[in-house]
């Protein structure tokens, strides 16, 4: 193994580097080019002189002024910049000047801005490098942070170098008709990550990226269950995702869902509890079949910290292309260890939301955390509807979260009916109290518990006496018909 | 469309009255390439110093050129 050698000049070239500035001052159309690809960054250039020269073009651009060899001396000397390139101006327009003779056309700009910009990545590679190594040298650096940083730098370097490279259009092609595909599947006009229930869907236009979604409940309302049968949705239907499970193992959540796939409960499956013995073994294997390909990564890793999840994040983002992730649930996660996070338990939660918030926005991706609820909801009296104070260390989540839902079960505080006299039996009711971007609406869902199945409400015909009935403008709720027949149509009244 | 700021356009107008000529010639060559604002002052700053500004190529019979 070679030794390290941080005397090694950095990678760069100046040729290009000058083919490229002096293609801008040639045409118009190749500086708007320039610019575009290289997103106004200056340091893509390596010598200080291309760095200037570059941020007066970025100005005068910004600035709506033409940009040329004169505009350019001009703003230079307005900057103060001018004896940069002689001692007077005349001078410096002269060395000007020739920069903008050395390039003859701007045919090959995109290729070389794609050079300039792979030697700057490889610059900030050796940077980051350097960085690491010093780091890793010193005792009080927390190494899952440092690794979260590395990943972090790595992943904007990686999506820079990405988003500049050319592809095939055909290449694409196969992509598109997929997701024309889903979307068509669908049957309406979802922008974020579908949780497969159109109910919610159809309020939240899937839960949308770089929004941190909180599902808060008291223990044993379903919001494990729901967010699985969220997570099983989304990536049945192309979505890959991560599942941070830190309540449960990753082996009970999989015996889960493999209970909701089959329609079995997960205490029969823990028991082997089934009338159809090894026959209904194959049956339950058959029809979890779809589980064996699903994009959905567990981890199950006890007391993770913000830090940990964002390394951990990063890397399956990178590697499988992760659209979302889900936590439960944040109180069990641990604030990072150092920095503003340490403290009391709420300074704690609120570094933890925080953190989730900051993940969604630098993953791109929605985070889906679940939280548990304060006791005040059962002590209160009457309706036990929860509210955003009824969240444990509320503050912060409140504040950071994009949505908050609160799925609602009547029938776990033993309210076998609603106020209308509806049977409440199987029904789920997921009160949106917080939606930065949307309505807040309370859409009701049909769930049964012992399988963990969520679904949306039959829209045929339910039994008479139970008859859905559907008022335009207002949510859905399962009614009996009324005993006045008032508005009944009359039957001395013939039809066409 | 491409354009200088009043002050920008006065300062490039003085620019390339005091040139001195070979400077003139190069900076009316590269605005010829170039185009943009600083054609147009280039090219009354030829007028102004008398540079033949050279005809386009063009199969038109004479009478029909301008």
């Amino acid at each position: 193994m070679t030794a390290l050698n941080y005397t090694h000049v950095a990678p760069h070239s100046d040729q290009t580097e000058e083919l490229v500035l002096a293609a801008m001052l040639i045409e118009a159309d190749p500086l708007r080019q320039a610019l575009g690809l290289l997103r106004g960054n200056e340091e893509i250039f390596y010598q200080p002189k291309h760095r200037v020269l570059f941020q007066a073009a970025v100005r005068l651009h910004n600035a709506g002024q033409a940009v040329d060899l004169q505009s350019m001396v001009w703003q230079l000397q307005k900057d103060g910049k001018m004896s940069l390139f002689g001692e007077t101006v005349g001078l410096g327009a002269a060395a000007l000047a020739e920069l903008s003779f050395k390039a003859s056309t701007a045919a090959h700009l995109a290729t070389h801005c794609q050079e300039l910009i792979e030697l700057y990545t490889k610059r900030k590679i050796a940077e980051l490098a350097r960085r690491l190594v010093n780091h890793a040298y010193d005792p009080m650096q927390d190494p899952v942070e440092l690794l979260a940083q590395a990943q972090g730098t790595l992943n904007q370097l990686t999506d820079s170098l990405q988003a500049r490279r050319a592809v095939q259009a055909g290449s694409l092609v196969a992509e598109v008709i997929d997701e024309l595909g889903r979307a068509v599947q669908r049957g309406n006009s979802l922008t974020g990550v579908p949780s497969g229930l159109n109910a919610l869907d159809r309020v939240t236009s899937g839960f949308q990226d770089e929004d941190l979604i909180i599902i808060a409940a008291r223990p044993g309302m379903g919001k494990t269950s729901l967010a699985l049968s969220c997570a099983r949705h989304a990536a049945g239907a192309g979505y890959p995702g991560a599942f941070f499970t830190l309540e449960m193992g990753n082996k009970q959540l999989v015996r889960k869902m493999i209970a909701t796939e089959a329609k079995v409960t997960t205490s029969q499956i823990l028991r082997g509890d089934l009338d159809g013995g090894l026959d209904e073994v194959a049956e339950i294997a058959r029809k979890a079949q779809p589980l064996y390909t699903l994009p959905l990564y567990l981890d199950d890793s006890p007391g993770i910290s913000i830090s940990e999840m964002r390394t951990k994040a990063t890397k399956m983002k990178a590697e499988q292309g992760i659209r979302f992730i889900i936590c439960d649930y944040l109180q069990l996660m641990q604030g990072d260890n150092t920095g503003k996070g340490k403290g009391n338990r709420e300074q704690e939660i609120a570094s933890i939301s925080r953190g989730l918030k900051l993940i969604a926005k630098e993953l791109k991706l929605p985070v889906i955390a679940l939280a548990q609820l304060s006791r005040s909801v059962e002590q209160r009296g009457g309706e036990k509807k929860p509210m955003l104070s009824d969240l444990r260390e509320s503050g912060a989540i409140e504040q950071d979260a994009d949505m908050i839902i609160f799925p609602y079960r009547p029938e776990y505080y033993g309210i076998k009916e609603d106020e209308m006299g509806n049977p409440t039996h199987n029904l789920t009711e997921l009160i949106i109290a917080k939606h930065r971007n949307g309505p807040l609406e309370s859409p009701v869902v049909k769930s049964v518990m012992s399988t963990g199945t969520y679904s949306d409400l039959e829209e045929g015909p339910a039994p008479a006496g139970e008859r859905p009935m559907y008022v335009e403008g207002e949510k859905v709720n399962l009614g009996r018909l009324p005993q006045s027949t008032d508005f009944m149509p009359d039957e001395s009244d013939p039809g066409f | 469309m491409e354009e200088y700021s009043p002050t920008l356009q006065d300062w490039v107008a003085k620019q390339l009255a005091q040139a001195d000529k070979p400077t003139f010639q190069k900076l009316l060559a590269y605005y010829r390439t170039r185009g943009g604002p600083g054609l147009q002052l280039a090219e009354s700053e030829a007028v102004r110093r008398g540079i033949a500004y050279p005809q386009p190529f063009t199969l038109l019979p004479d009478e029909y050129r301008n």
